[in-house]
Order: structure tokens, then sequence, then C-alpha cells
């Protein structure tokens, strides 16, 4: 049975992109003024055959090499659906190439130099989490999506759509449910 | 009557100001760098914009997408508007992109991106030296360069692909001749063949105009090929020839390499005005 894991990356010190992109929403897209909060993540989803102990072996993949995390410098958690396990609501915004060249590299370099079993797809998208003051359910997904998509010049900023594809959802609060 | 003025505009990251603003000057021009937070009384006092290459706001989120929100960018867009010559090279022509000023068929909108390079067995960034040709007599490029002339310029980019989610949309452009510049086989047809195409551009587009003409996104860098003594000695063209031809002492490591034409071209409408 084909099943998912997500691996969440983000940076421990300040992220400077997310901190430039959350002032610049702010200070010049409409309706940015509305935004409390801007953090990016890298996203990664493995898609595997369960069994093989699949999981164990990525973890002890990304614990050994650099190829995911580096532990100098990035903080990272799994997950098995990466909408669970936030502190706080929000909006999540999942931005990816529609060609996805990261995902291609990393699925390529674990089938042929790492030959981890079970491995279907790996994928790679930026994760931006979105919070604002009050804007709650739909009209936060609705806020999101006029942040995050340039359409306009004067529309969002973190989705270029003639090149990337995108997904909105909300976060969900509280632990991710064990396995 | 003041002289002729084209702003240079050096936005937090950018590399290549100095140089370009220094070309400009050799050709006649006055050329001011100006900062992008100095925005104020540009449209009086100068008569064309070029936005430098390099790596404004360190390619936050996207090359170019910080920068193009800038206020300045609405300078740049009034001037435009009223005629002006613009010039967006690598990073400057990411900006004018994600600003929508290319290839503007509709100010409200941004039409296209400059995607991640497409390269065979790897990602990133990539650069070479590589040949154009110039289509379209629709820009101001027309001026300095032939329909179907071409001419090596160095590639310095990691976003360098020209693309839209609307289909056919490259080809309206380019029936409209608003690819200026295409990337191009030595012998100068153009091509969206790797490794003459460098990064998978669609229909090999290495420069994008606007409707009018007056502003132009291009990918090469002239600057870095304004002069004889940046033609690297070994590529597959008659410039590696004429700088070879120096050792018989014939012309001069400072004579004219081959990016100084679209400099000039540039420099030709600021001074003449678009026609």
């Amino acid at each position: 049975m084909s099943r998912t894991l997500y691996l969440l990356v983000r940076l421990r010190a300040g992220d400077l992109a997310a901190a430039t992109a959350e002032e610049t929403i702010r200070r010049r897209v409409r309706g940015g003024e509305k935004l409390v909060r801007l953090d990016r993540s890298d996203l990664w989803e493995f898609t595997y055959q369960d069994g093989n102990d699949f999981r164990g072996r990525l973890e002890s993949i990304v614990r050994e090499s650099n190829l995911f995390v580096n532990p100098n410098k990035h903080a990272f958690r799994y997950a098995e659906d990466f909408r669970r396990g936030w502190r706080e609501e929000g909006v999540l915004v999942v931005v990816r190439g529609k060609d996805d060249l990261e995902g291609a590299v990393a699925e390529e370099t674990l089938r042929s130099r790492v030959r981890l079993p079970g491995l279907e797809r790996v994928r790679f998208a930026t994760l931006w989490f979105l919070r604002f003051q009050e804007a709650r359910g739909s009209e936060a997904l609705a806020l999101g999506e006029s942040l995050a998509v340039a359409a306009s010049p004067k529309g969002g900023l973190l989705v270029n759509p003639h090149y990337q594809d995108y997904t909105i959802e909300l976060a969900e609060t509280g632990e991710e449910p064990a396995r | 009557m003041r002289s002729k003025r084209a702003a240079v505009i050096r936005f937090p990251g950018v590399n290549c100001e100095e140089e370009t603003a220094r070309a400009l000057r050799r050709l006649g021009l006055e050329a001011e760098i100006v900062r992008w937070n100095e925005g104020e009384g540009l449209l009086d006092r100068c008569d064309g914009f070029v936005l430098p290459g390099g790596f404004s706001y360190q390619d936050r989120v996207r090359a170019g997408a910080i920068a193009s929100r800038e206020p300045i960018l609405e300078t740049v867009a009034r001037a435009a508007a009223r005629g002006a010559p613009i010039l967006g090279i690598c990073n400057g022509a990411q900006i004018l992109v994600e600003a929508g000023l290319v290839p503007g068929l509709d100010g409200e909108r941004i039409e296209a991106a400059l995607a991640p390079n497409r390269m065979p067995h790897r990602t990133g960034y990539h650069c070479a030296w590589v040949e154009v040709v110039h289509e379209g007599k629709g820009s101001f490029l027309s001026r300095a360069l032939a329909e179907g002339e071409s001419l090596p310029l160095p590639v310095a980019h990691a976003e360098g692909r020209f693309v839209s989610r609307e289909a056919g949309f490259f080809e309206k452009l380019l029936e409209r001749g608003q690819i200026p510049l295409r990337y191009a086989t030595p012998e100068g047809r153009a091509t969206d063949v790797q490794p003459f195409c460098p990064n998978g551009s669609t229909l090999g587009a290495a420069a994008l105009s606007n409707r009018a003409g007056n502003v132009v996104a291009m990918m090469p860098h002239p600057e870095r090929a304004a002069w004889l003594h940046q033609v690297p000695d070994d590529i597959r063209s008659a410039w590696a020839g004429r700088k070879a031809r120096l050792r018989l002492g014939e012309g001069s490591l400072f004579d004219a390499g081959p990016g100084l034409a679209v400099l000039a071209a540039f420099a030709g409408a600021v001074r003449e005005g678009m026609r």
C-alpha cells in the first residue's frame, strides 16, 4: 500500500527571505497589513510502499547525510499530514515548481545512489505559513490566496503561477496524531 | 537644453551598475547611478532607464520579485508609458517581467515568468557565452542591430527560462515581433535546443519587449561584452578572430565588443527618442 511521509525543514536562525517577504507583503501588497507573521519551510514529500521499515531508513539517511538537513542550521520534523501539528492557527501555502526539479533530483539520488527500497516518488515544495490578526476559516483562505498569488503587479508575492503550482489550506493546531 | 541622461537603478544586491554606466558614458550619454529609494524627480531629469544585472534582494522569494514591488517601478512604468526607453539586463529583466512591464499586453497582469533554468542532469546557476540572433523590428534594438544579425553574449543566471502558462502565448509574441533576441546556433539560426539555448527558454527567447518596443528585458549581459578585451579567445565567432588579430597589431583591446551595439541602440533611443 502506498503511504506518504512529509519532512518539514526550517532554518534555526532568523529566515531573512521570510522576513523580507513578510515586510514586502505588509507594505506593498493590497491587504498585506492584515498579515501578522510569515514563516517558511522546505516541504519534502515521500511516497513509498509500506514495509521495509521505509521511515526508519529515511530517518537514518536524513540524520547521517546533508541531503535534506544540515543539523548545524536546520530544525526539522516528520509528519504524516503536514497540515497538522501547528502551534497557531494560520494558512499554509504550498508552492511547487511545475516541473519540480528539486524533487526529481532528490528522487534520483535516493534511487540510484542511496538505493532506498520502497521509494515511489519524492516531491519538493516551499511551505509558507501565514498568520493573520483576525481572519479565520474561508476568509483566511481567501486572504492567503490574494497575498500569495502574483497575478498582477499589485497582487500577491509568493507564487508566480506561470511556472509554479500552489495549494492553500488551513493549518490545524495541536499535536499530530501518533502513527 | 540639458543633455540626454539615463538612470541606472541600483537596487540592494545588483552588481553590474558601474560597468553599465561606464559603457553608456562612452556612448555619449550622461549616466546617473540612482538608488532604488531615490526616485523623486527622476522623470524630470532622466530620459531612459536601465535596470542592471545582479541579485536584487538576494533573489529572495523569486529573482526580481521583491524589487518589482518597490515604488521606483511605478516611476519606471510611468516613464515607459511616456515612451522612454527602458532596458532590463538579467536581474533587471526579471524585475521588469515581475512588474508586468514586459511583455505588457495587459498592464494589469503579470503575463510571464523567468523560471529556473532547465538543463540536462542538473539545476541551478549557469554561465556561458551564447549566440543570440536579432529578430523582430519592433524594439529599439533595431536601431543598431540588423534583422537576422547574430552576436555572442555572456549569460549568467539561475532563473532565465521565459515561460507562460498560457498556451501559444510566446508564438503570439513572436508573431508581433516582441521577442527581439533569441538564442541561436553559432551560424545564427534561432533555436531552443541545448546547449545553444542554455536554459530551456520558450522558443529560445533571450529577450522580450513590450508592444511599443521601448521596454526590453534581456537575459544576456551586453555590458560584459562591450569591449574586445571581454571576448573570450575560444568562442566560435568572428569576434574571437578579431581579438586574435590584436597580436598582429590590428586594433585595440578597448575596441567595441559585440555587446556595445545593444547599449548603443538604447543610447540612440534615449538621445533621439523612439521612432
